[in-house]
């Protein structure tokens, strides 16, 4: 069973300190050269993968392979997947090619999202606790659960659009007669986060969803398929309002609800949630968080510059506000019969505590601010931990040792090399001495 | 165990620092979330309090298995009417600190709300000493 979708290619790290200082949740150390994830601690953000110049953080995916182990195989592809594609006709186009290597159906998330936004909408309006965060991007769910555990309860208990299209295809599936094995629902992901999700969905028992492949392996699959002749004919089900959940305000517009506010980085996304703990955004009401800049548009397995992908989605949903006789209330009218609310609480999952026992939590936290107080605090990395600071949390836990800081090291040897210096100017009694005390 | 930090008064850039690093310390400890919050919200709003209507000043810090107890001492201005200035909505702050979001008059009443006890003492054109309690159990 997976627990992380974010793994180390042991050969490919030259153990440099690039990845342990972005790590939004200190999950990496190096030890022995070598690049570790403390696993209880990585919300599979995919921050490190971006940041690694050689590569040696890969997000683990299915193998496109295993779509054939169903015989009826439903792609959901989301909006920031049709972004890869700036230079396909229209968004037909890309969808007709899914049949070409080897997907029998789809189901655009992107409708899923047009209905998602409406439960949410309603959800924002009868809300207890604001702002209501939202809940779609997993990496920030996960880091609310370790680093912001009292803001659970502002985490909008609503499924994320992806489980809402595969429940809906896998009962529309069953309805038809067609057996449970038989139907292989797979998720295209722009982000490792996603694809965690499905082994350990957040609020949910279990998903829906049977695989997630990287949108990097699907485009490379596709892209030689993109110029053939003659175009499959498909039927699109998602509106342009479908499109836009892509491109920042998770389909949520000025017109629906009122002070919100789209938060996308993860260091931005921290900033916000910091502000909400300390009380002072309660006068707004949504807040839209996503981990990586730009959105889904910027997730870890994308391609195209995120950028570009906005302006190639705007494009896009210029187009497709333009067509006047698109209609997919019967499709929206259908998905909005699948139940869409979490079926489980989110969990805290305080990994920065020290102790469970509060008196050796406080010893332990003097012993940190006692160690802290000695070391250089420059924050150079070279002991594997991201800062001072959290290399004193490890030496305390135990996790690390003192002599691992360059500077105490060179103190400690300092002081060893003074003891021996001094030793060499006791006088040790001579023989001669002997001789003359003998005397 | 003791902590203690210095505030700038001059300094919105790194205003909030002081409680966001008791945040952090109170996080590894443990304590429940609902606490830490009470624990947040008050001392942000006295920290705040102290960059933008005094000078800075200092917070000392007494963490024990029971309690929080948090001292904040400027030598600012200091506050002519205590009970004016706990009212909901009282707030002498400029226009150029409105502008910034703050001045609802809403920091005084909110510490009294999320604290289990607050103390302000103040002494005009000497300063003011907040002290705000919050227990753990
Ligand atoms: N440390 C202080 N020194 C001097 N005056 C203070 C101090 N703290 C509060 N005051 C006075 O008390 C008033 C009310 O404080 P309070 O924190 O309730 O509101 P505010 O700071 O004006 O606005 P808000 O906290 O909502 O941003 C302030 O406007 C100020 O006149
Ligand atoms: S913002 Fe989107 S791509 Fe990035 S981690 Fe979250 S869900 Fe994945
Ligand atoms: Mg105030």
């Amino acid at each position: 069973m997976h627990s992380h979708s974010v793994r180390l290619e042991q050969e490919k790290c030259i153990g440099c300190t690039d990845c342990i200082k972005r790590c939004p949740t200190e999950a990496i150390r190096v030890r022995g050269s070598k690049a570790k994830i403390i696993q209880e601690r990585c919300i599979d953000c995919g921050n490190c993968i971006r940041i690694c110049r050689n590569g040696a953080k890969k997000a683990v995916t299915d193998e496109i392979s295993i779509i054939h182990q169903y015989k009826y195989r439903i792609a959901l592809p989301a909006p920031s997947f049709y972004a890869q594609f700036p230079k396909a006709k229209n968004i037909e186009h890309i969808l007709g090619t899914l049949y070409r290597i080897g997907f029998t159906d789809f189901l655009e998330v992107g409708c899923a999202g047009e209905v998602i936004a409406k439960h949410t909408y309603e959800y924002v309006e009868n809300a207890k606790v604001f702002p209501v965060i939202s809940s779609s991007c997993p990496a920030i769910v996960r880091l609310i659960q370790r680093r912001f555990p009292s803001l659970i309860q502002h985490v909008l208990p609503i499924m994320s659009p992806m489980e809402l299209a595969a429940r809906y295809v896998k009962k529309e599936y069953l309805q038809k007669g067609i057996k449970e094995e038989e139907i292989g629902v797979f998720f295209i992901s722009p982000c490792p986060a996603k694809a965690t999700d499905i082994h350990r969905p957040k609020g949910l028992k279990k998903s829906y969803v049977d695989g997630v492949l990287s949108m990097q392996d699907i485009y490379k699959s596709m892209i030689h398929k993109m110029n053939h002749e003659e175009i499959i004919p498909v039927k699109r089900q998602s509106s342009y309002k479908g499109l836009s959940w892509a491109t920042r305000n998770g389909g949520l517009d000025e017109n629906t609800i009122k002070s919100h506010i789209a938060v996308d980085g993860m260091e931005s996304v921290i900033g916000i949630l910091e502000k909400i703990e300390d009380g002072t955004l309660s006068n707004i009401k949504y807040i839209e968080a996503l981990a990586c800049t730009g959105g889904c548009l910027g997730g870890a397995l994308a391609l195209e510059n995120p950028f570009v992908s906005r302006y190639t989605l705007k494009k896009w949903i210029e187009e497709d506000i333009a067509k006047e006789d698109f209609d997919n209330t019967g499709m929206l009218q259908a998905l909005s019969e699948i139940p869409y609310g979490f079926e489980k609480n989110i969990t805290p999952r305080p990994v920065f505590s020290l102790d469970n026992d509060m008196e050796k939590a406080l010893q332990m936290m003097e012993s940190i601010e006692v160690l802290y107080e000695a070391l250089p605090k420059i924050d150079c990395g070279s002991c594997g931990a991201p800062t001072c600071r959290c290399f004193a949390e490890d030496v305390v836990r135990h996790d690390a040792n003192i002599e691992e800081c360059v500077f105490m090291l060179r103190k400690k040897i300092k002081d060893l090399s003074e003891v021996m210096h001094n030793l060499t100017q006791t006088v040790i009694p001579t023989d001669h001495n002997k001789e003359r005390g003998d005397e | 165990m003791k902590l203690h930090y210095q505030v700038d008064g001059d300094n919105f850039l790194v205003a909030g620092e002081a409680s966001a690093s008791l945040k952090r310390t109170l996080k590894q400890l443990g304590i429940d979330a609902s606490i830490i919050r009470k624990i947040s919200i008050s001392m942000y709003e006295a920290e705040m309090n102290m960059v933008i209507h005094a000078y800075g000043g200092v917070i000392d810090v007494e963490l024990s298995a029971d309690k929080v107890a948090i001292i904040l001492k400027d030598t600012g201005p200091g506050i002519p009417d205590i009970e004016l200035a706990m009212k909901e909505g009282y707030s002498t702050a400029t226009h150029e600190i409105r502008e910034l979001g703050f001045g609802a008059g809403m920091g005084l009443p909110n510490m009294k709300r999320y604290s289990d006890y607050l103390n302000v003492y103040s002494e005009v054109g000497v300063g003011t000493t907040v002290e705000i309690t919050v227990y753990l159990t």
